[in-house]
């Protein structure tokens, strides 16, 4: 990528950007750096101000305060240049009714002075049945895919996606996702903007939690998880009767909780680390397993701990 | 468009087929008189002086029509945001919409006026291509004028609707205003009627500037000599006063569309 030469050039970094509309503070002092070549998540809870951080990043909104620089450029000065090397998938994005599919892509290279396969990158985002259908009949997830598909065109060094999953079926979730792996295994940065917790934790290398216009955490899933220090879950399935497990296990140093639930004893654990003691507490007793399976805390605890607790 | 413009020559061959001069007394509303100086006068000079005067009625239904939602329309449809995530300015989006739009409205009142020098020759059997070409160049200049500040109004407004009230009201008003004889020579110059009434006069010898024709019989010195004309009553004073309103509107609403949030 032409922007980052050394390999360490962020590709965005936000300083103390500010955005107030009227007397509502949107975005509030955030401080985001975006890593080159990285799938970056930002989460939020809506009005968090996840879309007008994604919005002053390509110039549709103007900065009250701070600075924004995008691929090693100053958004106020270099606007038309960062978009030139950003595809972008605005929050709802609209397409041209009058315009055929194949006609967005073609404008999108215009706009962009690049050669564009229409062909290939309709068929890419799961299009070329409708590529020359005007996209005035296009259902939502189909204008979806449009969208997606120009911010492709010409190759571009950083992508935005802005809530990228709305509209979509499991089929386009899938392929989005797909999507999103090969343009970082391109080289190039992913910037996605989501309130859907599983969008993040399956392609997501690091993940900025947005909360009333503030970056409230931002590391990796795994980390973000250890930092919340939740709770495991064990589901334990004994060969034998329910009863006897459970009590044993209520005795067991770190257990909070027993329940039984679906012929299950639902172990909460207060740490993932001690559900192995869990298991070899059963293991030392006469109590024989059929089965049992950890439940990690997802991503949904973790977003509820940092938004919750503000 | 299509519509717009079958309806724009209809109207237009309508007023060709109604064309007649004014009678003594009647209050045309416009600043255009008939000179036939001892002649008869010709079938180009009366039509011309018949669309001219309809003309400041229908050239800003026309412009509003067709650019009212140049801008306002696509925010209203959030295009606007998709156009704006491409490699373009915001210069160069509302200098590119203005273009557009100003070839829409431009063929459209052009092609009418062509359909009114058919409807001339069918009715009279002659028609002054040259006067006739000079009336119809400075018509589609007046509707380029118009299309000019109706594009600066919908940057500047977020809904169709507003602009289109921003910009016919105005329009209307000026219409009347411009041509009221109650109002100095100088102050209707900015009223976008009197310059483009002014060049239309010189389309033909029959057709007069009412205002020229005032400002000469107050400053003829008794021995017949002319002063010289006042600058807002000759053509190049009227040429930029029409000018002066998009320039000045459409720079106004570029540096504030420049700024504006999406």
């Amino acid at each position: 990528m032409s922007y980052t030469a050394d390999g360490h050039t962020p590709a965005v970094v936000a300083d103390n950007f500010t955005k107030q509309f009227g007397t509502v503070t949107a975005v509030d002092g955030l401080e985001l750096t975006v890593p080159a070549g990285s799938v970056y998540g930002l989460l939020g809870p809506n009005g968090a101000g996840k879309s007008t951080t994604i919005d002053a990043l390509v110039g549709l909104v103007q900065p009250t305060e701070g600075t924004i620089r995008v691929l090693g450029m100053d958004v106020r000065a270099s606007a038309v240049d960062i978009r030139r090397k950003t595809g972008i998938l605005p929050d709802g994005f609209t397409p041209y009714e009058q315009l055929t599919g194949r006609e967005h892509l073609e404008l999108a290279g215009r706009a962009n002075g690049v050669d564009v396969h229409t062909g290939d990158v309709l068929a890419r985002v799961g299009l070329t049945d409708a590529a020359d259908r005007t996209a005035g009949g296009y259902s939502r997830g189909m204008c979806q895919r449009l969208g997606l598909a120009m911010a492709l065109v010409g190759q571009p060094d950083l992508l935005v996606l802005d809530e990228p999953g709305a509209g979509l079926d499991p089929h386009g979730i899938e392929l989005l996702r797909r999507i999103v792996r090969e343009e970082r295994a391109r080289g190039a940065t992913v910037l996605l903007s989501t309130h859907q917790l599983a969008q993040v934790e399956a392609v997501c290398d690091v993940v900025g939690i947005v909360d009333e216009g503030q970056l409230v955490a931002e590391d990796d899933v795994e980390t973000l998880r250890r930092t919340v220090g939740a709770e495991a879950t064990l589901r334990i399935r004994p060969t034998g009767p329910l009863e006897p497990a459970g009590d044993l296990l209520t005795d067991v140093d770190g257990v909070a909780e027993v329940t039984v639930a679906d012929d299950a004893l639902v172990v909460r654990c207060v740490d993932e680390q001690r559900t192995a003691g869990v298991i070899a507490a059963l293991e030392r007793s006469d109590v024989a397993l059929e089965s049992y399976e950890k439940a990690l805390p997802g991503l949904e605890q973790v977003f509820g701990a940092y938004t919750d607790e503000r | 468009m299509p519509a717009v413009a079958v309806l724009f020559g209809l109207a237009v061959a309508s007023v060709v087929r109604g064309a007649t001069p004014p009678t003594s007394g009647q209050r045309p509303l416009t600043l255009l008189a008939l000179v036939p100086d001892g002649a008869s006068l010709e079938p180009t000079a009366v039509v011309v002086f018949s669309l001219a005067r309809a003309l400041t009625l229908f050239v800003p239904l026309v412009t509003v029509v067709l650019a009212a939602g140049t801008l306002a329309g696509e925010y209203e449809a959030g295009t606007l945001r998709t156009l704006q995530t491409l490699s373009v300015s915001r210069n160069a989006v509302v200098v590119g919409k203005f273009l557009a739009r100003s070839a829409v409205v431009g063929s459209v009142v052009a092609a009418g006026l062509g359909v009114g020098a058919l409807a001339t020759w069918v009715r009279f059997g002659t028609v002054d291509l040259t006067g006739y070409s000079v009336f119809l160049v400075v018509s589609v200049v007046f509707a380029l004028v118009l299309t000019g500040i109706t594009v600066a109004v919908s940057t500047l407004v977020t809904a169709r609707s507003r602009a289109v009230a921003l910009s016919l009201g105005p329009f209307l008003l000026v219409a009347f205003l411009g041509v009221d004889s109650g109002l100095s020579a100088w102050l209707r110059t900015g009223l976008l009627v009197q310059p483009y009434q002014l060049l239309v006069a010189g389309a033909h010898d029959q057709l007069a500037a009412v205002p020229r024709l005032a400002f000469r019989a107050r400053t003829t010195m008794p021995n017949g000599t002319d002063t010289v004309e006042a600058l807002y009553l000759t053509d190049e004073g009227a040429f930029g006063a029409l000018l002066a309103w998009p320039v000045v509107l459409l720079t106004l609403a570029v540096r504030r569309y420049r700024r504006r949030d999406l």
